[in-house]
C-alpha cells in the first residue's frame, strides 16, 4: 500500500458527498412514489367510469387509462361487456357512399357529423339508433365512448328522442377526430 | 337606426338573441350559448316548438331546423316561446339585428299551437332582472317595447320603467301588430278563412259563399305542406325523414291527409320501387368446370328471374353475377347472397355494391353457390345509399320472417326497389 498517494479527506468533502447521496436517495424515492400513484387505477374506478354517473374528473381518468397498457386493456374489456352497443372500426375502402366522411354506419347505431350552416366551426354529432328490435334498450344510452389512436374519450348523451341524440361540438374537438378516424371504435352505455 | 333586437327575460337576467340560422332539415333545432358551443337545456323544447307536427315555426315559415345563439343561459320554462317566435318572424322579414337596432323588444309568454299567447309566471321578477339593460336602451334612444300576455298585465309592478311601450297581447298576430312587423302570409290566410260571410246578399252570393267555404275547407284540410315535405325528403334522399313525415301524417287522423298519403305511397313510392326492381337484369356467369359438373355449364348465361326457383346443383358452382341497369338514371345497387340452409342463422356469402349509369354493367366477386336454400337479394335506388343501406343490411341479416318483412316495408315504402330470387329444393315446390 502506498499511503503517500492518498489525499487527506476534509470534513467539507464528506459533508458534500453525504448530501449528494441524500439527494439521490430522495429523488429515487420521489420517482418511485410518482410511478405508484400514476399507474394504479383500480378495477372499481374503471367500472365506475363505464357504469356510474359522469363526473368532471372522468376525462382526466380516461387520459390516465389511455397511458397505461394494463388499464387500457381492462377498460376495453369492461366496455365490451357492459356497453349497450358497439360500433367497430370502419371498412373505409368498402364504402361507395359519397357522404362517407359525414357518416359512420354501424350494426346497431349510425353516427353522422354535420357542420352548422352558420359555418363558424360548430358541428352536430348525431347518433341514430338503427330501426331494429333493440331500439327501446339502446334508447336508454347515456354516454358515448370512443377509442381512437390509443386514447379513450367520453361524452354524455342527451335524451335519445325518436332514435336520435344530437351533441353540439366545436371544431377540433377530439370526438370529431375520432369520428374521422376509420380505426376508431365507438361504444354507448 | 333600424331593425329589431330581442331580449328574452329570465328571473336572473335578460338574455339577448345574438343570431338565428336555418339549418339542414336533418339537424335538430338547438339553442346555443354564444361563443361556447354549449347546447342549452331548452333545446329539446325548442325543437318541438319548431318542427311539425307539434311545432308552429315550420308550419308558419317553412324550414324545420334552426340554430339560435343567445348571450346567456335559459335553463327552464316555456316563456321564451314568444320572444323566439318573434325572432323567427323578424328574421323572415329581414328585420332582425343583434345590435344597433332602433327597437328593443322584451317579450315573455307561451305560444300554443293555435298561435295564442298565454300567460307566464314571475313577470315582475323578470322586469326587475332586466331593469338595467332596459334603462340603458331607453337612455341610448332605442324604442323599447315590452310584450306580455294580456292576462299578465295585472302582474306588472307599480314602479315600472318609464319610457317603455307595454302591450298585453293574446295572439302572435297581435304581437306582430304591436311591434309593427308583418305576419307571414300563411297565418293571415288561416285567419281570413275564419271570417264569417255577411248575410242577405242574395241566393247567388250564398251559393258562391258555400263554394268558397267548401274549397276553403278542402284547402285547409289537404296537407299540402306535409305532402310537399314528403316529396322533398324523397327527392333529397332523406328516407328516414320521409318515413317520419309519413308517420306524422298518419297520426293526424285526418281523412283527407290519410287518403292523400295513400295515393302518394301507392302512385309514387310503391310504383317507383316496383319500377326500380324491374330495372335490372342479373345474369349468372358460371365456371363450367366447377366440380366437373355439367349442371354448372347449364347455369352459365342464365338470366335470373325474381321469385322462387328450383334448387341449384348439389355439389355447387362457382359463379359471378353480371348486373345490367335498364333504369332511366344512374342507380345504386347493393347485392347479397345468403345460404339459408340453417333456418335461424343465415350465412351471408357475398355483399357487393356499385353505382352504375343506364346501360352499364357491374360484376360481383366470385362466389360458390351450393345450397338448396339459397337467396339472392338486390336493393336498387336512385338515391344515396346512406339513407337505406342499413335497412338492406338488416334485411340480409334478418333471422326471422317478421324482421325481414319489416325491413322490406322500410325499403319499398320509401321507393327503394327490391329484387329477390330464392332457390329452394324441388320437393318444397311440390
Amino acid at each position: 500500500m502506498n499511503n503517500k498517494s492518498q489525499k487527506p479527506v476534509s470534513t467539507e468533502d464528506t459533508e458534500t458527498a453525504f448530501l449528494m447521496i441524500l439527494n439521490a436517495q430522495k429523488a429515487y424515492q420521489a420517482t418511485l412514489n410518482k410511478q405508484q400513484t400514476s399507474s394504479h387505477i383500480s378495477v372499481r374506478q374503471l367500472i365506475r367510469l363505464v357504469t356510474g354517473p359522469q363526473t368532471s374528473d372522468d376525462q382526466a381518468l380516461l387520459n390516465q387509462i389511455s397511458s397505461n397498457f394494463n388499464a387500457r386493456r381492462q377498460f376495453r374489456a369492461i366496455l365490451n361487456t357492459t356497453a349497450l352497443a358497439t360500433q367497430h372500426r370502419q371498412a373505409a375502402a368498402a364504402s361507395t357512399s359519397s357522404q362517407a366522411p359525414h357518416h359512420r354506419p354501424g350494426d346497431e347505431f349510425d353516427l353522422y357529423l354535420r357542420a352548422s350552416s352558420k359555418d363558424d366551426g360548430l358541428f352536430y354529432l348525431q347518433l341514430v339508433i338503427s330501426e331494429t328490435a333493440k331500439t327501446t334498450k339502446l334508447s336508454t344510452a347515456e354516454v358515448l365512448f370512443a377509442e381512437t389512436q390509443g386514447l379513450f374519450l367520453s361524452l354524455p348523451l342527451p335524451n335519445i328522442i325518436e332514435g336520435l341524440a344530437q351533441i353540439v361540438l366545436p371544431k377540433g374537438h377530439p370526438m370529431i377526430n375520432a369520428f374521422q378516424d376509420p380505426e376508431a371504435e365507438f361504444f354507448i352505455r | 337606426m333600424s331593425g329589431y333586437e330581442v331580449l328574452i327575460p329570465t328571473t336572473r337576467h335578460a338574455v339577448k338573441v345574438i343570431s338565428i340560422t336555418a339549418e339542414a332539415p336533418d339537424i335538430r333545432s338547438v339553442v346555443c350559448l354564444n361563443k361556447t358551443y354549449q347546447a342549452l337545456p331548452i333545446s329539446a323544447g325548442y325543437e318541438q316548438f319548431v318542427r311539425r307536427p307539434t311545432g308552429i315555426i315550420e308550419k308558419l315559415l317553412g324550414p324545420s331546423a334552426y340554430r339560435v345563439d343567445v348571450s346567456a343561459p335559459i335553463t327552464q320554462g316555456d316563456s321564451w316561446q314568444l320572444g323566439l317566435a318573434l325572432v323567427h318572424i323578424l328574421k323572415h322579414n329581414d328585420e332582425f339585428v343583434d345590435h344597433g337596432g332602433g327597437t328593443l323588444i322584451w317579450a315573455s309568454g307561451e305560444v300554443d299551437n293555435q298561435l295564442r299567447v298565454n300567460s307566464v309566471d314571475h313577470i315582475a321578477a323578470k322586469i326587475e332582472a332586466s331593469r338595467e339593460i332596459l334603462q340603458s336602451a331607453i337612455e341610448n334612444g332605442q324604442r323599447v317595447i315590452l310584450l306580455i300576455a294580456k292576462r299578465n298585465l295585472s302582474d306588472l309592478p307599480s314602479g315600472i320603467i318609464s319610457g317603455m311601450a307595454v302591450f298585453g297581447v293574446s295572439s302572435l298576430a297581435e304581437s306582430c301588430e304591436a311591434i309593427g312587423t308583418k305576419m307571414p302570409k300563411q297565418l293571415i290566410f288561416s285567419q281570413a278563412s275564419a271570417t264569417p260571410a255577411k248575410r242577405g246578399k242574395g241566393k247567388a252570393l250564398a251559393v258562391l259563399g258555400s263554394l268558397v267555404a267548401l274549397v276553403g275547407l278542402l284547402v285547409f284540410n289537404v296537407p299540402f305542406q306535409s305532402l310537399n315535405n314528403s316529396y322533398q325528403y324523397e327527392q333529397s334522399g332523406q328516407l328516414r325523414m320521409l318515413r317520419m313525415e309519413m308517420r306524422d301524417m298518419r297520426r293526424q287522423k285526418n281523412w283527407v291527409a290519410t287518403n292523400a298519403l295513400y295515393f302518394f305511397e301507392v302512385m309514387y313510392l310503391s310504383a317507383k320501387s316496383k319500377k326500380l326492381a324491374s330495372a335490372i337484369t342479373i345474369k349468372i356467369n358460371a365456371e363450367a368446370d366447377t366440380n366437373k359438373q355439367n349442371k354448372c355449364r347449364n347455369l352459365n348465361g342464365l338470366v335470373i328471374n325474381a321469385g322462387r326457383l328450383p334448387s341449384l346443383p348439389d355439389k355447387g358452382c362457382k359463379v359471378t353475377f353480371e348486373v345490367t341497369s335498364h333504369a332511366d338514371n344512374k342507380i345504386r345497387i347493393w347485392l347479397a347472397t345468403i345460404d339459408r340452409t340453417s333456418a335461424n342463422t343465415p350465412l351471408q356469402l357475398l355483399k357487393n355494391g356499385a353505382e352504375i349509369a343506364p346501360g352499364q354493367q357491374f360484376f360481383t366477386p366470385a362466389v360458390a353457390i351450393k345450397s338448396a336454400n339459397f337467396d339472392l337479394i338486390a336493393a336498387i335506388s336512385d338515391r344515396d345509399d346512406a339513407a337505406w343501406r342499413g335497412w338492406f343490411d338488416n334485411l340480409v341479416d334478418a333471422g326471422s320472417i317478421e324482421i325481414a318483412n319489416l325491413e322490406m316495408d322500410r325499403l319499398t315504402s320509401t321507393g327503394v326497389g327490391i329484387f329477390q330470387a330464392r332457390w329452394r329444393p324441388y320437393n318444397e315446390l311440390e
